[in-house]
C-alpha cells in the first residue's frame, strides 16, 4: 500500500515537472492588421534559455520560468517587430521576475496587470505571463504597433490582471509607488529568507519594509532563529510576539518580527520608533489575514 | 550509502544555490572576515593570476553579480579580497549596472574591477550570426548607457555579449565598435563572451588581434572539454586572458533540479588549469560567497570533491537537455526527451522505478522502433537514440509489482 502511494506521488510529480503537461501557448501571437507575424520554431525552456538570453537565465530560473515563446511582427523589409512570451509557473512568480526589471521612475500605462514604455520597449505583466515587446523602429507608428500587439495580447491571454493580494499588507504610508518586490529566493543574502515581498520607502533616505510568507509556521520560527544566530547581538522583545532589533553586519539596522507563518520588518530605519509604528502597523495587516499555523 | 552521498551533496549545493540548507558555519566564518578585527584583505594568502597580455591581476575567484536586490552582496566580497565583478548591460533591464554604480561610487577606482558585456544589436537566434543591424554606432550607445548606469568613466573590460560563431566574432561592425571603445578610454581591455561553440569562438579571438579577453562556459560536465582546454592553452600562448564563467554547469545533475551539482568542486576543477585567470560564479547570498571566496585561498580537490565529479560526469553523459530538436523528426512523433530521461534515470541513478513509471505515463506503442527502416532522428548531444529508445523500452514489459 505504501509502495503504491509513493508510486502514485512520483508518477505525479513526474507528470507535473514534464513540459509535456505545459498549455501550449504556441498560439498566442495574435495577427494585426498591415504587419505579418513569425513565430520562431524554438521554444526555450529551463535547459535552454541561456541559448537566448545567457546569464540573465540565472534569475528567470530562480522564478519557476516555464517556457518562453518568441514572435516577430514584420512589415516591410526593415520594420520588426519582436514579442518575447515568458511563462512562470505563477502570478507570484512572474510578478517576481517583472519586479525585478521594473524601475519605479517608467512611464507606466494600464495593459494587463501593468505595463511600462520606454523608447524601442513595452513591457507587460499578465497573470503567469511576463511580456516584452521590443523594435528598432522609432515613432508613432511603430509605438501604436507595440500597443495594440500588447492589447491584443493581453485579451487573448486571458489571464487574471491583479498585483499578489498580499502586497496589500505592506504599510502604505511613505511607499515608494511601483517599488514593490517579489524576492523568491536569498532575500538580504540569507538563503533562510524566501519569498519576501518588500517595498522602498522614505522620502530622505530610503529605507525598505518587508513581509515573508513562509510555508508554515515552523518554517518562519526557523527562518527567524536563524537569522538571529547570524546576526547577534541585537534586543529581543517578546512580551508580545517574537521581535528582534539589530543592526546586521551587512544590511544595516533591522527590525523584525514573526507573527504565525509570517516574519516582519525594517531595514535601514534608523529611527526605531518609526521602525517600530511601521511594524506594528504590518501586525495589523496580518492579524486580518488567517495565519498558516501548519 | 548512494542516499547519504546524494544527500550530501545537496546539503553543498543547496546552500550553493540559495536552497534549503543555510551554511551558518561558513557564513559566521565570512563575518568574522568581515569585522573590523580580520585581517586586511591583502594579508590574506590570495591565489592570483595574470590576465593574459592585460597586465591585470586576478584572484582566481571573482563575483558574477546576478541580482539588483542585495546591494550588501558587494561589499562583503570586497572584503573577502574578491576585486573583480562581472554585470551585463541587459541584466535585470540594467539594474543590475545601477545597483553597481551606486556601491562603486564610494570606493576609489583602482580597488575593484568591472567587466560589463554589451549585446550587438540584431543576431539571429537560430544562426548565432549577426544581422546588418549590429552597427558599430549602436554597440557604443548601448555602452554609453552601460557607463551612466555604472557612474564610471570607463570600464577594465568591456565584452561583445553572447557571440557563438567565428563569423560573429569576426563581424567588422563590432570588431570597429571595441576598437573605438578601447581608443576612446572607455574600455581598458576587450573581449567577448561565449557559451556556445566555445572553441570555435576562442580561435577566432586569437585570429582577431583584437579581442584581449575571452569570457568563456567551461565546466567538468562539457562533453568537448579536452577541446576547451587545447584552445584556451593555444589562447594563453597569443596572451589572451581566459575568465571561466557556467562552472557549475547549471547547478543541478538533472532536468527537474533535484540532485544538485557539487558546486565548490566544479569551481575548483575549472580552476585547475592555471590558463584560466579567474571564473566568475553567481553569487546571491552570504554562503555562496563565503564557499567561493574559501577556493581563493585554497583550489586544491579533495578526494571527496574528486569522487563527486566523477559521478556528476558520468550521469552528464545521459543528460538530455530537453532540446526538443529530435521530436519533430521522429516518424511516429515519439516524447524522446522523455524517453531518454527514463534511460538516464535507470542508468545513471539506477533507479528503475522512477524510469518504469516515466514511461508508463507516456502512453508509448508497443516496442516503439521495432517497425521503423531508417531512423530518421538526429540528436544534438549525439545520442545513439533508437537504440536507446530499444533498450529502456523492455522495462514495460515488466510488471511494476517486479520493481518494488
Amino acid at each position: 500500500m505504501r509502495h503504491t502511494t509513493s508510486c502514485i506521488i512520483i508518477l505525479l510529480s513526474i507528470v507535473l515537472a514534464s513540459p509535456a503537461s505545459a498549455q501550449d501557448s504556441s498560439s498566442s501571437f495574435p495577427s494585426f492588421r498591415g504587419w505579418t507575424i513569425a513565430e520562431d520554431e524554438t521554444v526555450y525552456n529551463p535547459n535552454n534559455l541561456w541559448d537566448i538570453i545567457d546569464g540573465a537565465a540565472d534569475l528567470f530560473l530562480e522564478y519557476g520560468f516555464v517556457d518562453l515563446h518568441i514572435g516577430r511582427y514584420q512589415k516591410g523589409n526593415d520594420s520588426e517587430i519582436r514579442v518575447e512570451l515568458y511563462r512562470f509557473d505563477s502570478e507570484v512568480d512572474a510578478f517576481g521576475m517583472y519586479s525585478q526589471e521594473r524601475n519605479p521612475e517608467y512611464a507606466f500605462i494600464d495593459i494587463g496587470v501593468q505595463a511600462y514604455r520606454e523608447e524601442g520597449v513595452l513591457n507587460f505583466l499578465t497573470g503567469s505571463y511576463y511580456v516584452k515587446i521590443m523594435t528598432q523602429v522609432r515613432g508613432q507608428e511603430a509605438l501604436n504597433a507595440m500597443t495594440a500587439i500588447a492589447k491584443s495580447l493581453d485579451s487573448r491571454l486571458k489571464q487574471r490582471n491583479t498585483f499578489p493580494e498580499i502586497l496589500n499588507l505592506l504599510p502604505a504610508q511613505q511607499k515608494l509607488l511601483n517599488s514593490e518586490q517579489y524576492i523568491a529566493k536569498n532575500f538580504l543574502g540569507y538563503a533562510f529568507f524566501r519569498q519576501a515581498y518588500v517595498a522602498r520607502y522614505g522620502t530622505g533616505k530610503p529605507f525598505r519594509i518587508f513581509l515573508i510568507a513562509a510555508d508554515s509556521t515552523a518554517a518562519a520560527e526557523s527562518a527567524f532563529g536563524e537569522f538571529i544566530k547570524t546576526s547577534p547581538g541585537g534586543t529581543t522583545d517578546t512580551s508580545r510576539v517574537e521581535r528582534y532589533s539589530v543592526r546586521d553586519q551587512y544590511n544595516g539596522p533591522i527590525e523584525i518580527v514573526r507573527r504565525g507563518n509570517f516574519i516582519a520588518g525594517t531595514v535601514d530605519l534608523e529611527d526605531r520608533k518609526l521602525a517600530n509604528s511601521y511594524i506594528d502597523d504590518i501586525l495589523k495587516r496580518i492579524d486580518t489575514v488567517p495565519h498558516n499555523n501548519h | 550509502m548512494k542516499i547519504n552521498e546524494l544527500d550530501r551533496r545537496q546539503f553543498l549545493c543547496s546552500a550553493a544555490l540559495g536552497g534549503a540548507g543555510a551554511l551558518i558555519a561558513s557564513t559566521s566564518k565570512l563575518m568574522a572576515s568581515y569585522s573590523k578585527s580580520a585581517p586586511p584583505t591583502d594579508e590574506k594568502k590570495l591565489i592570483k593570476r595574470k590576465l593574459g597580455a592585460t597586465g591585470i591581476e586576478l584572484p582566481i575567484v571573482s563575483m558574477g553579480v546576478m541580482r539588483a536586490d542585495n546591494v550588501a552582496l558587494i561589499p562583503a566580497a570586497m572584503k573577502t579580497g574578491i576585486v573583480h565583478f562581472d554585470t551585463a548591460h541587459g541584466y535585470q533591464g540594467g539594474k543590475n549596472e545601477e545597483m553597481l554604480g551606486e556601491v562603486f561610487k564610494d570606493y576609489p577606482r583602482n580597488s575593484f574591477i568591472v567587466a560589463t558585456k554589451v549585446p550587438p544589436e540584431e543576431v539571429d537566434n537560430g544562426t548565432g550570426l549577426l544581422k546588418p543591424g549590429s552597427t558599430s554606432k549602436a554597440f557604443l550607445e548601448k555602452l554609453d548607457l552601460s557607463l551612466k548606469r555604472l557612474k564610471l568613466d570607463y570600464v577594465d573590460i568591456l565584452y561583445v555579449h553572447g557571440i557563438s560563431t567565428r563569423d560573429a566574432a569576426l563581424f567588422p561592425a563590432m570588431l570597429e565598435a571595441v576598437r573605438e571603445a578601447k581608443n576612446s578610454g572607455k574600455a581598458k581591455h576587450v573581449g567577448m563572451s561565449t557559451h556556445k561553440n566555445e572553441p570555435e569562438v576562442i580561435q577566432a579571438a586569437i585570429d582577431s588581434g583584437v579581442y584581449e579577453v575571452v569570457l568563456t562556459a567551461i565546466n567538468f560536465r562539457q562533453d568537448n572539454y579536452q577541446e576547451m582546454k587545447s584552445v584556451i592553452a593555444k589562447a594563453a600562448d597569443a596572451g589572451i586572458g581566459i575568465i571561466a564563467m557556467k562552472t557549475m554547469a547549471g547547478g543541478y545533475l538533472d532536468k527537474e533540479r533535484k540532485k544538485p551539482i557539487n558546486c565548490k568542486a566544479a569551481l575548483k576543477f575549472v580552476l585547475q588549469d592555471e590558463h584560466v585567470t579567474t571564473a566568475i560564479p553567481g553569487i546571491t547570498n552570504f554562503d555562496q560567497l563565503a564557499m567561493n571566496a574559501s577556493v581563493n585561498e585554497d583550489v586544491s580537490l579533495t578526494n571527496e570533491e574528486r569522487a563527486d565529479l566523477a559521478a556528476g560526469k558520468d550521469v552528464g553523459g545521459l543528460y538530455c537537455p530537453g532540446c526538443d530538436r529530435c521530436v519533430s523528426n521522429c516518424a511516429k512523433a515519439l516524447p524522446l526527451p522523455e524517453i531518454m530521461r527514463a534511460y538516464m534515470y535507470t542508468y545513471g541513478y539506477r533507479d528503475i522505478t522512477m524510469a518504469h513509471l516515466l514511461l508508463s505515463s507516456l502512453d508509448l506503442p508497443p516496442h516503439p522502433c521495432s517497425d521503423c527502416g531508417t531512423c530518421t532522428v538526429q540528436c544534438t548531444k549525439g545520442f545513439p537514440v533508437p537504440e536507446r529508445v530499444m533498450d529502456i523500452t523492455r522495462l514495460l514489459d515488466v510488471p511494476s509489482e517486479f520493481l518494488s
